[in-house]
């Protein structure tokens, strides 16, 4: 059981774009379209994780953090690989409720972080 | 490949991840790639026939072992590809269980593990589509009509025969004098039976020691006898869910033939030195020169294995009884020798026609095809003349022998080998013609002083 990081004490960079700077092969454009992408579905994501939380839907949360997964994996967001794996098993065994509420909001905090540096890459990048 | 464009479907409900998976694909220009983020979007479209598909195991709307199963219900050749966030080994078995071709963990590293999995499936795909070409090209090559070219009354019922013989699993014995084509026809058999994608192994029994056939036929254990370094399958193991061909069955050794006979009854081999039992699923097609009701009457041959063997028995007609067929049959060879050596057409005069269908043809469909091809080469323009029509083949050589000095141990092997290629590799009885000792024939051939086809 992991007691929840403040985001001041979050390592930086908070993520890390080498994976897909190389399966992009120097290809901006479909670097912008990822950012862009997650600009447009992860903030989705988090309101259904945020959602579901709030009315107990275990199952919905554990699926919601299995799609984030993923996700920050591929972008390599450090802080939360190993909050995103717990939330996912502790939501589908509902055990370890107690701590649910602030690992979430972790969550959901470095992930809004990441979509507002993204929205503003892609606003310089216009 | 029936053409370069590879479709894949990749069916994920994350619509960030799967639009990273696609353009990781989508960078081989010959991949042609369709997302799809629900189940039933994309078992609907299942008769695009992907050639490869990525699955999501934690879809929302279907469990992944579902739609794994439902998609090799509706197109058995798609290759899936399970990608998971689970890293769950008994997971992983039992899909691959169930038909996936890969299980990979969600990570940073799954699109280059994918880019990897794709290709291997593609060259699996090729490598696929190129054997069934070549079996397809075997089918026709031994379709009836290429294998036994003619058109008399005697070979339209030998068709009939073996149509009514490729579609069972019965014994079938063909007999018929050397050069009629009866490897020919079993091989012909095989591969128009449901078991043309089994093995067919050929075995012919007079070219092989007497001392290890039993060995060859039905294989032996490690330490079975001296020089058994290691256990050794033999033909029957082979031949398993296929076809064996046993060619020359009369020259079977008394004490080998109720092993054979076994085989057929109980359907199970034991190898020389073990003691299990092995379980056999052959199809047996036999052939023999000789006539084996005789050899009954003398009691060189077991009864109950002739009955158990006689199965549909096929007669080879010789050539001299076929009439027209050897005009027909001459026309082939002449065209396949001169377009196989470059050879402008060639045609025969009708003195060279009528000079063939005079001859008895001794040697058969075998002599025939010698006859002829020494005639195209003999002659010099496009006609073929009667003069080229040399029955006197076997003299010529016989003039070669006297007119060639050589050592009287080159005399012998040419002699040797003569009778071998005449007599179908019949070991033994070339040595009974020939009054000399088997063994040395064997030795010979083990020497490779003289040349068998096996």
């Amino acid at each position: 059981m992991t007691a929840p990081s403040t985001l001041a004490t979050l390592p930086q960079p908070l993520y890390d774009l080498t994976m897909i700077h190389k399966m992009s092969r120097g290809n901006e454009a479909f670097l912008r379209r990822t950012k862009q992408l997650f600009v447009d579905t992860v903030p989705q994501t988090l309101q259904e994780i945020q959602s579901s939380f709030d009315t107990a839907d275990w199952s919905t949360v554990s699926a919601s953090a299995h799609k984030l997964k993923a996700t920050i994996d591929a972008l390599r967001i450090e802080s939360l690989k190993t909050i995103i794996r717990q939330v996912e098993q502790d939501a589908k065994e509902q055990t370890n409720l107690h701590l649910m509420g602030s690992n979430l909001e972790l969550i959901v905090a470095v992930m809004s972080q990441v979509t507002d540096s993204f929205k503003e890459e892609l606003a310089a990048a216009v | 490949m029936k053409n370069t464009t590879f479709k894949i479907f990749i069916l994920d409900d994350d619509i960030w991840y799967s639009d990273l998976l696609e353009y990781h694909l989508s960078l081989n220009p010959d991949y042609e790639i369709r997302k799809f983020h629900a189940a039933k979007d994309c078992l609907a479209a299942l008769h695009e026939r992907p050639d490869a598909l990525t699955l999501d195991y934690s879809l929302p709307d279907k469990n992944g072992s579902e739609v794994l199963k439902q998609i090799k219900e509706q197109s058995p050749d798609t290759q899936v590809v399970v990608i998971s966030g689970q890293e769950d080994v008994a997971t992983a078995v039992d899909l691959l269980k169930k038909g996936a071709y890969d299980y990979i963990v969600k990570d940073e590293d799954t699109p280059e593990r994918l880019w990897n999995t794709i290709q291997k499936i593609r060259e699996n795909a090729s490598l696929r589509e190129e054997i069934k070409q070549l079996r397809e090209e075997i089918g026709q090559k031994y379709d009836f009509g290429n294998v036994i070219i003619g058109n008399s009354e005697a070979i339209k019922r030998l068709f009939a025969m073996m149509d009514k013989a490729a579609k069972t699993n019965i014994t079938v014995s063909i007999t018929g004098e050397t050069g009629t084509g009866k490897e020919l026809v079993a091989k012909a058999i095989h591969y128009n039976s449901p078991r043309k994608k089994q093995p067919y192994v050929a075995v012919n029994v007079a070219a092989i020691p007497k001392e290890l056939i039993e060995s060859e036929l039905f294989g032996h254990e490690k330490g079975a006898f001296t020089g058994a370094m290691a256990r050794r399958l033999g033909k029957f193991e082979e031949a398993n869910k296929g076809t064996i061909f046993l060619d020359e069955i009369g020259e079977f050794d008394i004490s080998l033939q109720a092993k054979l006979l076994r085989v057929l009854q109980e359907k199970e081999i034991a190898r020389v030195g073990g003691n299990s039992i092995v379980p056999v699923d052959v199809r047996i097609i036999v052939a023999t020169h000789k006539n084996l009701a005789e050899e009954v009457r003398k009691g060189t041959f077991r009864e109950d294995l002739y009955y158990r063997l006689l199965g549909l028995p096929l007669n080879l007609p010789p050539l001299r009884e076929r009439g027209g067929d050897i005009l027909v049959l001459a026309k082939h060879f002449i065209e396949g020798f001169a377009k196989e050596n470059g050879l402008g057409r060639k045609k025969l005069s009708s003195e060279a026609q009528e000079k063939l269908l005079s001859y008895s043809f001794p040697g058969n469909v075998r002599e025939l095809k010698a006859v002829v091809e020494l005639a195209v080469v003999l002659s010099d323009d496009e006609a073929i003349q009667e003069y080229h029509i040399n029955f006197q083949a076997n003299s010529n050589s016989d003039k070669d022998f006297l007119t060639r000095e050589r050592s009287l141990k080159d005399y012998n092997k040419d002699i040797i080998q003569h009778y071998l290629d005449k007599y179908d590799y019949n070991v033994i009885l070339v040595a009974d013609k020939l009054d000399i000792g088997k063994s040395t024939v064997y030795r010979m051939i083990q020497n490779k002083e003289l040349y068998v086809k096996m």
